[in-house]
């Protein structure tokens, strides 16, 4: 699974522990989803996309 | 009715409040064990001290969890998520198949161990925990090396 969560979190200034806040997630969370280690529920990944301005399409991609 | 309690937000700091009664409910447990052991078994005599073993195994692990919840609550983040809650599954199904062979090991090596069964079922129980507690750090500790950015 590859990610942009990295790229949009910067574009926004935001660090992880940031993120985390606003998600609601512990940062070990917001690190493992950036690495693409970390297969998130439905609701996470809207809830960061959401955070970021964007959409889950645009943040998580996968490889055919 | 508060807007807290509209939200299910009962108290201000639900990390720190779920950090103290772990706290209270492990010391329960252990303290309640190692009485039992020192009173009930007789652990003062070398012969059965080493059946304190898991328990200071225990404690020494816990230490660094229970660390851990305190930095997330004093940052105002969650101590439990949807991931924390994944690796817990992935560590209690490790420590589960670990269990299955510490009891055939119980079973086959019945003889030469140095305690009655219902203490080395006991033990057995104790390094499943033991067994689920590495796992949890071992497991919970590969996100934290990338470090933060």
């Amino acid at each position: 699974m590859n990610t942009r969560i990295k790229e949009f979190r910067a574009r926004r200034g935001l660090t992880q522990e940031d993120l985390a806040r606003q998600v609601g997630v512990r940062r070990e969370t917001i690190v493992y989803l950036e690495k693409g280690s970390y297969n998130p529920s439905l609701k996470l990944a809207h809830d960061v996309a959401k955070a970021l301005g964007s959409t889950v399409d645009e943040l998580f991609s996968f490889p055919d | 009715m508060s807007e807290d309690k509209k939200s299910g937000q009962r108290f201000k700091n639900p990390a720190k409040v779920k950090m103290i009664m772990l706290l209270i409910a492990f010391g329960l447990v252990i303290g309640g064990m190692v009485a039992y052991l020192y009173f009930d078994r007789n652990s003062a005599n070398p012969q059965t001290l080493w059946l304190l073993l898991p328990f200071l195994l225990i404690v020494a692990l816990i230490i660094p969890v229970l660390r851990h919840m305190r930095r997330s609550a004093a940052a105002n983040l969650p101590v439990d998520d949807e991931m924390s809650r994944a690796i817990k599954n992935r560590a209690g199904a490790i420590a589960f198949y670990v269990s299955i062979y510490i009891w055939l090991a119980i079973g086959m090596l019945e003889d030469l161990l140095p305690a009655d069964v219902s203490v080395a079922s006991g033990l057995a129980i104790m390094l499943s925990a033991v067994v689920f507690l590495v796992s949890l750090l071992v497991l919970e500790r590969r996100a934290k090396r990338a470090g933060p950015v």
